[in-house]
């Protein structure tokens, strides 16, 4: 199980666990990738502090966007921004909101169909951390 | 900006039961964007006038969504024009 909390850092799988603030979805695009069987992908983007981990692992398990994602089920990326891309359109009406921080509530759902999620942008304070030290 | 509003609306009322997953399906097809993969200058001097224009900072999964373009190949135009200084430093890439 590893956790990722900088960028470069992504995860694929079958089905993802969600914790997010707000969900920003897309307009769906036609799949380029000759290794995904699904005709449309659905782009989305979760704001706010958001963290993403693996539920259910691909069958086979080999990556299909990006060789250097994680596989392995509990593998997950958390940080400020996270962008990825599902097979299935996301239902948000299987998502709870409940409490998420000592200060937000969040939702947390599953999604199903492929999952392709990566870190767009980590924590504010890992990232004036690593500006400060390089 | 038009295209991604109307879809949205169709995606709330997929949401609220308003529409089958059958149906759904067909509407996606039809609002279904095909990315460019190819760089092309009248796209970076799109993204200058954008940053210019506005004081977002904008990460590479917006550009994309904004000039369908490939996510990679916006985030190496975005990195390109921050060295070059046309637009101002963020963290977002």
């Amino acid at each position: 199980m590893t956790l990722a909390y900088i960028p470069p850092a992504s995860i694929e799988c079958d089905e993802a666990s969600i914790k997010t603030r707000r969900i920003v979805t897309r307009p769906p695009q036609r799949n380029q990738n000759s290794r995904l069987k699904r005709p449309l992908i659905y782009p989305f983007k979760l704001d706010l502090n958001s963290e993403a981990y693996v539920k259910k692992e691909l069958k086979p398990k080999e990556p299909i966007f990006d060789s250097k994602s994680m596989l392995n089920v509990g593998d997950g990326i958390i940080g400020a921004i996270i962008s990825g891309l599902s097979g299935l359109p996301i239902r948000k009406n299987r998502a709870t909101v409940k409490k998420g921080s000592g200060t937000h509530k969040a939702s947390f759902l599953d999604i199903e169909g492929f999952v392709y999620v990566k870190l767009e942008k980590a924590f504010r304070g890992i990232e004036a951390k690593r500006y400060l030290t390089s | 900006m038009k295209t991604s509003l109307d879809y949205n609306g169709y995606y709330i009322a997929y949401l609220l039961d308003q529409l089958s997953e059958e149906e759904f399906n067909m509407i996606a097809e039809t609002y279904a964007i095909t990315l460019e993969t190819e760089e092309s200058e009248e796209t970076i001097e799109k993204i200058k006038i954008l940053f210019k224009i506005s004081r977002e900072n904008f990460s590479p999964s917006d550009i994309s969504t904004i000039f369908r373009i490939d996510e990679e190949m916006a985030g190496k135009i975005l990195a390109n024009l921050k060295d070059m200084k046309h637009i101002e430093g963020s963290e977002d890439f």
